[in-house]
């Protein structure tokens, strides 16, 4: 194979930590590479060493030899020069930068290899340095306005640099010619390298650092420490001088412990916008209770560009650590654990282009508080559903005088605090039209747009023949009184019985995670109680009808909407309907009362023509109202009312 | 903020020698990539070369080109789909005989001979943009050209021998394409380069520099003419940048090819062309004066006196050129409609981006003029603040004043007093009244009674 890789490593002195280097480079890398050691006149012989040394001896256990092209410059002219001698006698695509008293570790190089192959417009990519205890020693860097430099020492999420150091950084061959490579204008070592990532992104090229990606790093394995301040007294002379237009955007790194709210300006001062995500926890895309959509939401902001900086507060920890990496690998910074807000919200001061909270409490318990140090920011508010229908419907089904005031007074709360929400934002998104066209009424003002959900509809899905049975999906949280343990309750103890008598032999299964005590007692018998599944849609697409008595719920029902991408019928209130888009066939689908219900399902259950008939309706509806298009289309229209365009597709 | 980087619109291929390592071969495929690119945004460009990748050479800079590989119908019917259509842009001539061919087995001949296929060409059009023809150009090279929507060479011999195997119409001549050099390498880097060329002892560190392309001229009669400090030769294995650099810091330039001659005189130096072949003067005879080429090495001085009265291209030559890219680009476009592309549709959809851009804007500027009011209401509440604050100040000033002055005449009539109690203490200490005190005692004494 080809190499795609060349190696160079700019020795003055110090043999041993170039073959250890070399060692370990030749054990956690698999792929074929070049190697160009530049000897930078080593007064110790380790130029002649090397030259002798390094020209295929086999490495133990290993079928690679140590080999490298060494070339010997005259005096020490420095990292940089030596670098750039390096690149000139390398043929590959990419090179590498890297110190000898750098070590790789197993997995290394695929991460950063595959990053820059999915982004063209990426230069330079660098793995996350540790320290020798295995602490984060830089995930890239800030570059501060008086031209010193911070390392980043969180490595959660892959994010753009301002630079990166170049003891280990792998580089775009023709990026680093465009740019000129290494400035010889600095003196030995230090800066060039900030330098260099200054004038790749002059270029419009970009420097990432991947934390899938780590490597050791020893510090100053070459060079002592007060030579070392030396080189960096001199060179940040240099450094100032040649960017000084570009420093003088920046606050001073000295100022970030007194203003730390300035280290996050300057670590996302690349980004084309900064938006802060707040809800209730981490979205857990396989699960209900609207995180589905709360995810598609978020991946709207985050392919909005892909260098957008997707900040997402979660205000509950639940299974942070299950979930938080899928979306760290996506680039979104998960903020949990909170404790004091106002320090938080300080420490974040002026920062974000847009704040979107979802639904009510988080707006009124977040999104106000954390908007007073944002005042610059626009305000999204993301209903998710109305939530001060519930406890109307709630009042309107209670018998019980004590219940009905309590659920009143709830409703006027919620429907106050909604009302708020509405009026404080600068852009509203609700799940359906009808709730959206409240949104209005309550708050004139603010654009209101409508963005459901987005679910891919397949081109075939199973027809009538080999289903069986009906099922019952939507998940339960572990607490009883939830609107779906309501729904599965009348249905077994109301529209199930009757219905047996019609088809004996009936089967339900339940499907939905953390089923509730109550739900877990039905178990036994005809009916299945299957509780969480990572994928519902082999048990929509095996089933003959979904059926859900709802009688408590806002907004659209996404469990419906997943039901009907799967061509799976379902029977429910009008309710459940809310927001579906069912037109007349809304008189097969939706009853109010359980009798009602056993009729509608006795007839999808024995009308096979009808049911293909609602099977492709379901599907048109789907493909009309639902798509990952269509959601896209109208989260596009979100972003510009945030002053964003986003990136075409 | 970064531009947001547009989705690929249509595809085109360059055929390059990019994996040969002579600056032409580096210098056409990589001006041709960024020309056709100017004109259409958003596309993407492939570059293809006999042995590609399979065999990366330092000259090619990173640039990465994919293998032609074997002319078979499998292979043909990749590359045809990978594009919308081929620009064959190498830096050798095409119909070079096999025996000639730079490249070891004949790879990849066929393509540069016989194009792709008739059938494959009919959805992927090749073209050949400012290239050159072997002398006596087989039959093969002739049936493929015909078969081509736009054909262009950059010498009127290419032109002549074409004509001369039967190709018939009129085939634009079209000067080099170096010519529109200007900005492929940005001034900063050349900078650079440069300076560490000086590092690395390639360029002098001071003094007038001659760049000559081969050794075999006289160097010591061109140093002698041109009053050079330092006569330079062009070292191999150099990357185009460092090539470039080279050139820029040249106060005149030898050439033995025509590509170095015509990126000097894109960069405005002085050049001669020595050509002792008589082949590489056709080209150069597009952008330079004949008086600049000699065949014998002798005689150089006298193209050196020629090259110092005429250097830079004339803005018909790069003129010329600039459209000679427009029209490749329009065949592209072309192509990429005649394979069911919709450029109608894609200009609605720029429409629409557009709207969307300046809704964005719209939407921007009234968050900004808010903002703006908001920091003016605080500025302007804070200018009240200072106004009351000096207005406070100045009337704590005018008491202090006042005060001042009340203890200034407070501290005169203390001084005042200070004075007559000391004149009293003497009055007091004098005999007079120390001793006339018990007398003025018993008269007091008796006054009292």
């Amino acid at each position: 194979m080809t190499p795609r890789l060349t190696f160079v490593l700019v020795s003055y002195g110090g043999r041993e930590l170039v073959v250890t280097c070399l060692k370990k480079l030749a054990e956690h890398t698999p792929a074929p590479y070049d190697v160009v050691v530049v000897d930078s006149a080593s007064p110790d012989g380790t130029g002649e060493w090397l030259a002798e040394n390094l020209s295929g001896e086999l490495l133990a256990g290993s079928t690679r030899c140590l080999s490298a092209t060494v070339l010997r410059m005259p005096e020490n002219l420095g990292f940089g020069a030596g670098c750039n001698l390096g690149v000139q006698h390398a043929r590959t695509e990419l090179v590498c930068f890297l110190n000898a008293d750098v070590e790789v570790r197993d997995g290394w190089l695929e991460p950063l290899l595959s990053f820059l192959d999915s982004r063209a417009d990426v230069g330079a990519v660098a793995p996350v340095m540790l320290n020798t205890d295995g602490s984060v020693q830089e995930s890239g860097s800030l570059i501060g306005g008086d031209g010193w430099c911070r390392a980043w020492e969180d490595a959660s999420f892959p994010r753009e640099v301002d630079y990166a150091s170049a003891a280990c950084l792998i580089v775009r061959r023709k990026a680093f010619l465009q740019t000129g490579g290494f400035s010889p204008e600095y003196e030995i070592a230090y800066f060039e390298d900030v330098d260099l990532q200054l004038a790749l992104r002059a270029r419009g090229w970009q420097t990432w650092v991947i934390p899938e990606s780590t490597v050791d790093h020893a510090r100053h394995g070459s060079s002592s420490s007060e030579r070392a301040n030396e080189l960096m007294r001199l060179n940040h002379g240099v450094f100032q001088r040649r960017w000084a237009d570009e420093l003088a955007k920046r606050p001073a790194v000295t100022s970030l412990d007194e203003w730390p709210h300035r280290a996050l300006w300057l670590r996302d001062r690349n980004a084309p916008y900064r938006v802060l995500l707040i809800d209730d926890r981490v979205p857990q895309a396989d699960r209900g209770r609207g995180d589905p959509r709360t995810a598609a939401v978020v991946d709207s902001w985050i392919e909005g560009h892909p260098n957008a900086r997707v900040t997402f507060f979660a205000v509950s920890a639940e299974r942070v650590e299950e979930y938080a990496p899928r979306w760290h690998a996506k680039g979104v910074e998960i903020v949990h654990g909170v404790t004091d807000l106002e320090a938080w919200s300080r420490s974040r001061a002026g920062l974000y282009d847009v704040i979107v909270a979802f639904r009510p409490h988080n707006y009124a318990n977040y999104g106000v508080p954390i908007a007073r140090s944002q005042p610059q920011a626009i305000r999204v508010y993301d209903s998710e559903a109305l939530f001060h229908r519930r406890p109307e419907q709630h009042f309107e089904h209670s018998v019980d005088s004590a219940e009905r005031r309590h659920h009143a007074i709830e409703a006027a709360r919620l429907r106050e605090e909604e009302q708020s929400a509405f009026r404080w934002a600068d852009v509203a998104v609700c799940v359906s039209e009808e709730e959206a066209e409240w949104a209005r009424r309550v708050a004139p003002e603010t654009p209101a747009h409508v963005a459901c959900y987005p679910i891919v509809t397949p081109d075939d899905v199973p027809g009538v023949e080999g289903r069986q049975g009906i099922v019952f999906f939507g998940g339960f949280d572990n607490t009883p009184r939830t609107p779906n343990e309501f729904a599965v309750l009348e249905l077994a103890e109301d529209v199930l019985p009757g219905l047996r008598l019609r088809h004996p032999g009936l089967t339900l299964r339940v499907v939905g995670a953390d089923p509730s005590p109550n739900v877990l007692a039905l178990h036994g018998g005809l009916n299945e109680v299957v509780g969480r599944v990572p994928d519902p849609r082999p048990w929509l697409s095996s089933a003959r009808l979904h059926v859900v008595p709802m009688r408590f719920g806002a907004g659209v029902k996404i469990k419906f909407v997943d039901s009907m991408s799967a061509g799976l019928p379902f029977v429910t209130t009008p309710v459940g309907a809310e927001g579906l888009h069912l037109g007349a066939y809304a008189r097969h689908l939706v009853g109010e009362s359980p009798a009602e219900m056993v009729e509608l399902c006795d007839r999808m259950l024995r009308d096979d023509e009808l049911w293909s008939d609602v099977q492709q309706e379901m599907l048109r509806i789907c493909r009309e109202h639902f798509s990952e298009d269509g959601f896209r289309r109208s989260m596009a229209k979100v972003l510009l009312d945030c002053g964003i365009c986003p990136v075409p597709r | 903020m970064r531009e947001p980087t547009s989705r690929t619109i249509g595809a085109f291929a360059v055929w390059t020698s990019s994996d040969l390592p002579g600056f032409g071969d580096q210098l056409i495929a990589r001006l041709t990539e960024r020309e056709l690119l100017r004109r259409l945004p958003g596309w993407r460009a492939t570059w293809y070369a006999p042995l590609g990748w399979t065999r990366p050479i330092p000259e090619d800079g990173g640039y990465v080109a994919a293998p032609l590989r074997d002319h078979s119908s499998e292979r043909i019917e990749q590359i045809a789909a990978s594009a919308d259509a081929s620009v064959l842009a190498p830096a050798f001539p095409l119909g070079a005989a096999r025996a000639d061919w730079p490249y070891p087995d004949g790879t990849a001949h066929s393509y540069f001979t016989e194009g792709l296929d008739p059938d494959a060409e009919r959805t992927h059009p090749l073209i050949s943009s400012c290239v050159r023809i072997a002398d006596e150009p087989p039959v093969e090279l002739v049936t493929a050209l015909a078969r081509q929507p736009y054909l262009t060479v950059r010498d009127r011999r290419s032109c002549d021998r074409l004509a001369a195997a039967g190709l018939s119409g009129d085939i634009p001549v079209v000067p080099h394409p170096a010519l529109l050099l200007d900005g492929l390498v940005d001034a900063d880097a050349l900078r650079t380069r440069a300076q560490h060329l000086r590092q690395l002892g390639v360029l002098p560190e001071n003094g007038g520099v001659v760049v000559v392309q081969s050794a075999e001229l006289p160097v010591d009669a061109v140093r002698e003419f041109l009053a050079a400090d330092h006569v330079v030769e062009m070292p191999s294995g150099l990357v185009l940048e460092d090539q470039l650099a080279l050139l820029n810091a040249a106060s005149a330039v030898i050439a033995t090819d025509e590509h170095v001659a015509a990126a000097s005189a894109a960069l405005g130096k002085p050049w001669a062309l020595f050509d002792p072949t008589g082949e590489q003067r056709w080209p150069a005879l597009e952008f330079g004066s004949p008086k600049q080429i000699v065949d014998r090495a002798d005689r150089i001085t006298d193209a050196i006196s020629a090259g110092l009265r005429f250097s830079a291209p004339s803005e018909h030559a790069k003129r010329a050129v600039s459209t000679h890219f427009d029209r490749v680009a329009a065949a592209i476009e072309q192509a990429f409609t005649a394979r069911g592309g919709d450029l109608t549709r894609r200009i609605a959809e720029l429409a629409e981006e557009n709207n969307a851009l300046r809704h964005a804007q719209w939407r921007l500027r009234d968050r900004m003029l808010v903002e703006r009011q908001k920091l003016s209401d605080t500025l302007a509440e804070a200018w009240h603040e200072v106004a009351d604050a000096k207005a406070d100040a100045e009337r704590a000033r005018n008491e202090l004043a006042v005060a001042q002055t009340q203890f200034r005449e407070l501290r005169n009539e203390i001084d005042r007093l200070a004075l007559d109690s000391r004149e009293l203490d003497a009055l007091r200490n004098t005999k007079l009244l120390r001793w006339s005190q018990p007398v003025r005692e018993v008269y007091g004494k008796i006054k009292g009674s």
